[in-house]
């Protein structure tokens, strides 16, 4: 059966009712159930959602109902599932295995970088990679899935149509031609509110089996996607940090209500089951001058410094503590930001 | 009969000799004053009838008296032009010999008495006059102690208009003053100022110590407290001393605008000027209404331009910085004129990573949305942020952490040593450039830079790597070339080792934040 002008306008309106509602009416006849004496409704409604048809089908974008064959599995387990994703691309394999990858807009380098590792670690076992693709450490989980060559999908808060933020579009196309997909529960056109982000999370972490939050302040909308994911019975992997950053306190505060700690890279790998393929290469790092390895120790120690302290502590002079760091930042070992050094592997 | 009394007038920062011309002939008696005077000499006239006759010389009567102001296309400003005029309608009039004129250059105000008040820049008039061959200068006392400094004229120093026809007719004597150089010593400027008081810091310090070398511009990024001002007051203490060539440039465009030393003398201080967040472009690289005035940028010629918070500043008046930036001078149009100012200055900025200044700050929590946050730094546009070779980030200091006790226990460097080695740097780059049109290694690009900045093995590896690893821009690797050859200098050496380009490496612009907001 085709998807008609009711299919949206109880997908729109059904919210978290949508289990009791679906066992009172016919699923396959929601004209009956607009209808109803008992439904609130205004007759322009129905204009806005053939409207709304008409610019799916102009943007290509393909409608997915609930009762589909191929709609996600995860999702259609938790309490409320949206009637309709619009999708874009192509939705996740259902046989395959995908995890969220959630944090903060404003994760610190030490996020958006470690987002990144778990991504392509994510991408390079074929485990899909489902995020939000805000800025910060969303963008850096898709990214570093793309980089492992790797499945991934943003659900968006917005329209499928409508990239927000507006500044990754490049990003988006990327998810796009590399066979990934972009979906929402927002009609085609809607604008990125503030208040369907909370809504939004309950789907990212419905699609996975999975979620990883690597920073986030308490009570952020990472935060509530950790709560959704819990309450949908998914497993959630928080990467722990120092309890004296702000981004952190999140991460470590779910760890100590029963979140998994992630320890190491690829110590997500072995949380889901899979065959840790020990390269005993990767582990060792590369030859380090006798120089380097005080500052890596030292940093090991503190965790993160700024140029100062190091100097303090390692006794070098400015200029060349400064070119050790280079050559540190050319093996990868740290990297810098905001005046801050930390450890990058 | 017509006589001639050379003079001069200011023109931008170039002086433009002219010759004031006087006819005197029979009909009515009226003055009549041509060649594009402005106000200010306009009204000379009443001032000179007043001044000739209570000097107790004769003014012409009966006679129709024209004085022109040659040559008659440029506009002429100041009252510096009362003595010539003076002078040259008392020559015409017979009164004194105007032939015996010819070397001598005359500036000076007449009040209504007779006497010879002084002048404003009464300096840039003397150079300018220098320059153009004049060697002998009649000009009021009062100016003589701004304007002995310049070397090779004979200055004589008048106090009133009678003084003056005494002295060409040969009735009175006047001693000239031949003009000299000072003695070039480095006077400590703000002796309560110094790098030894900065604790730690030791990263910035090193970069101010780079920048000023080479004369790099620039930009610190860092939360409020982190002490970017702090330094930033504290680079005229490392700034190595002026030339007299400088010096007296720098005293001149002060003289421009009304800022000479009251004590007379050079400004043997490079100059530091720290406009303040809301000024406007005029203000800034000069203009104005009516005759356009030198900006802050040309103030800072020669020194250190600070900018505070620049993302905060105006639009207008950040772009306003591109063409000085690139071409060490600015040039201000009018429909009637264009002047061109010098302004080769340090450009020094400064601002936070965000409009509250705690994103990326571990330990407090920034209140900017993503959108604010990236529109504050979109503020600083593309073409400005390619201007600067030097980029600093500092952290918050945490001021209760045992390594910033440590650190602050430590001794600090002290301006007097940084500014040893500066100088070091700064005469190996003299030496070097001695044969080209360039003097620092901020301002090598094309060919220079290939020339001077070669790379070899070790070295040539390290910029290799480091630039394809790093995602160093294009634009980002000639810097990085800059950088390279300034650090070696600081260091004595001649070739451009690993060490230097890997320091320079630290120094680039990081563009991690950028590539995830887009």
């Amino acid at each position: 059966m085709t998807i008609n002008e009711y299919d949206l306008w109880f997908s729109d309106h059904a919210g978290r009712n949508i289990r009791k509602l679906l066992a009172q009416a016919d699923p396959e006849d929601l004209e009956a159930l607009y209808n109803s004496p008992l439904t609130v409704k205004w007759e322009r409604d129905l204009d806005l959602y053939r409207r709304c048809l008409k610019r799916a089908e102009r943007e290509g974008i393909r409608i997915c109902r609930l009762t589909d064959p191929d709609y996600p599995p995860g999702l259609k387990e938790i309490h409320d599932p949206p009637w309709l994703l619009f999708v874009r691309g192509e939705l996740p394999d259902p046989a395959k295995r995908c995890c969220a990858i959630v944090g903060s807009r404003k994760a610190t380098a030490y996020g958006r970088k470690m987002a990144f590792e778990f991504g392509k670690i994510l991408g390079e076992n074929g485990i899909g990679v489902i995020s939000g693709m805000a800025l910060g450490a969303d963008s850096q989980g898709h990214r570093g899935c793309l980089a492992g060559g790797g499945y991934t999908a943003a659900v968006l808060g917005s329209g499928a149509d409508v990239c927000t933020p507006s500044s990754n579009r490049g990003l988006m196309e990327e998810i796009l031609t590399r066979g990934g997909c972009i979906l929402s529960e927002q009609l085609p056109g809607t604008p990125g509110r503030p208040e369907n982000y909370p809504r939004r999370n309950r789907i990212i972490s419905g699609i996975s089996d999975g979620v990883i939050v690597v920073e986030a302040d308490e009570c952020s909308g990472t935060s509530i996607t950790a709560n959704m994911a819990l309450e949908q019975g998914r497993d959630v992997y928080a990467l722990p940090g120092n309890i004296t950053s702000i981004m952190s306190r999140g991460t470590n505060r779910l760890i100590r209500e029963g979140a998994v700690p992630l320890i190491s890279v690829e110590s997500i790998l072995e949380e889901l089951g899979l065959e840790t393929a020990q390269d005993p290469e990767k582990d060792s790092l590369p030859p380090l001058g006798k120089d380097e390895e005080i500052i890596y120790r030292t940093l090991r120690q503190t965790g993160a410094a700024g140029a100062d302290e190091l100097c303090a502590l390692t006794g070098k002079p400015p200029g060349e503590l400064a070119g050790l760091l280079s050559v540190m930042e050319i093996k990868g070992l740290v990297l810098r930001s905001g005046g801050k050094i930390m450890i990058a592997k | 009969m017509v006589s001639f009394i050379k003079s001069c007038t200011i023109a931008g920062v170039d002086t433009e000799i002219i010759r004031v011309e006087c006819d005197l002939s029979r009909g009515m008696p009226v003055l009549n004053m041509v060649g594009l005077p402005d106000a200010a000499v306009r009204e000379s006239r009443d001032r000179l009838r007043a001044a000739i006759l209570n000097s107790g010389l004769d003014f012409p009567v009966n006679r129709r008296i024209t004085i022109n102001l040659s040559p008659a296309g440029t506009r002429k400003e100041g009252t510096h032009l009362d003595l010539p005029i003076a002078l040259s309608l008392l020559a015409g009039a017979g009164n004194v010999p105007a032939e015996k004129m010819e070397d001598y250059a005359v500036i000076g105000e007449l009040s209504l008495d007779g006497r010879v008040e002084a002048v404003p820049q009464a300096l840039p008039m003397c150079i300018g006059l220098k320059q153009k061959g004049v060697k002998k200068i009649i000009l009021p006392k009062e100016n003589l102690k701004n304007v002995s400094v310049v070397e090779e004229v004979d200055l004589y120093p008048v106090e009133t208009l009678r003084e003056a026809c005494d002295f060409i007719t040969g009735e009175a004597v006047i001693a000239p003053v031949q003009g000299k150089r000072p003695p070039s010593a480095f006077d400590s400027p703000d002796s309560e100022m110094d790098f030894s008081e900065v604790l730690g810091r030791e990263e910035a310090k090193r970069a101010i110590e780079i920048s000023v070398s080479g004369f790099h511009h620039l930009l610190f990024t860092g939360p409020p407290g982190c002490g970017k001002s702090m330094m930033a007051k504290r680079i005229p203490t490392v700034m190595p001393g002026m030339t007299y060539e400088e010096m007296l440039e720098v005293t001149k465009l002060y003289s421009l605008c009304g800022m000479e030393p009251e004590e007379g003398g050079l400004i043997s201080r490079r100059p530091f000027r720290a406009p303040a967040g809301n000024v406007s472009s005029a203000a800034m690289v000069g203009g104005g209404a009516g005759i356009p005035r030198p900006g802050e940028i040309t103030l800072a010629h020669l020194g250190t331009l600070f900018l505070d918070e620049m993302p905060e500043m105006r639009r207008d008046v950040l772009e306003a910085l591109r063409q000085p930036l690139e071409d060490e001078k600015i040039t201000i149009s009018r429909s009637q004129s264009k002047i061109t100012y010098p302004s080769k200055f340090m450009l020094v900025g400064a601002r936070n990573p965000c409009p509250c200044g705690y994103f990326g700050d571990p330990n407090r929590r920034c209140t900017c949305s993503m959108q604010q946050i990236r529109r504050y730094q979109e503020r600083l546009s593309g073409p400005i942020m390619d201007r600067f070779d030097i980029f600093v980030d500092l952290a918050a200091i945490d001021y209760d952490s045992p390594e910033w006790m440590q650190s602050a226990g430590s001794p600090c460097r002290s301006s007097a040593a940084m500014r040893e080695k500066i100088e070091g740097a700064r005469a190996l780059q003299e030496e070097r450039y001695i044969k080209e049109e360039i003097r620092y290694n901020s301002q090598l690009q094309g060919r220079l830079l290939r020339k001077y900045c070669r790379l070899e093995g070790a070295a040539k590896e390290v910029y290799d790597l480091g630039c394809r690893q790093l995602k160093v821009s294009l634009r980002g690797r000639d810097k990085l070339l800059k950088v390279s050859r300034t650090i070696a200098d600081l260091e004595g050496k001649d070739e451009i080792g690993a060490e230097h380009v890997a320091e320079a490496l630290q120094y680039r612009r990081r563009d991690e934040e950028r590539d995830d907001y887009q």
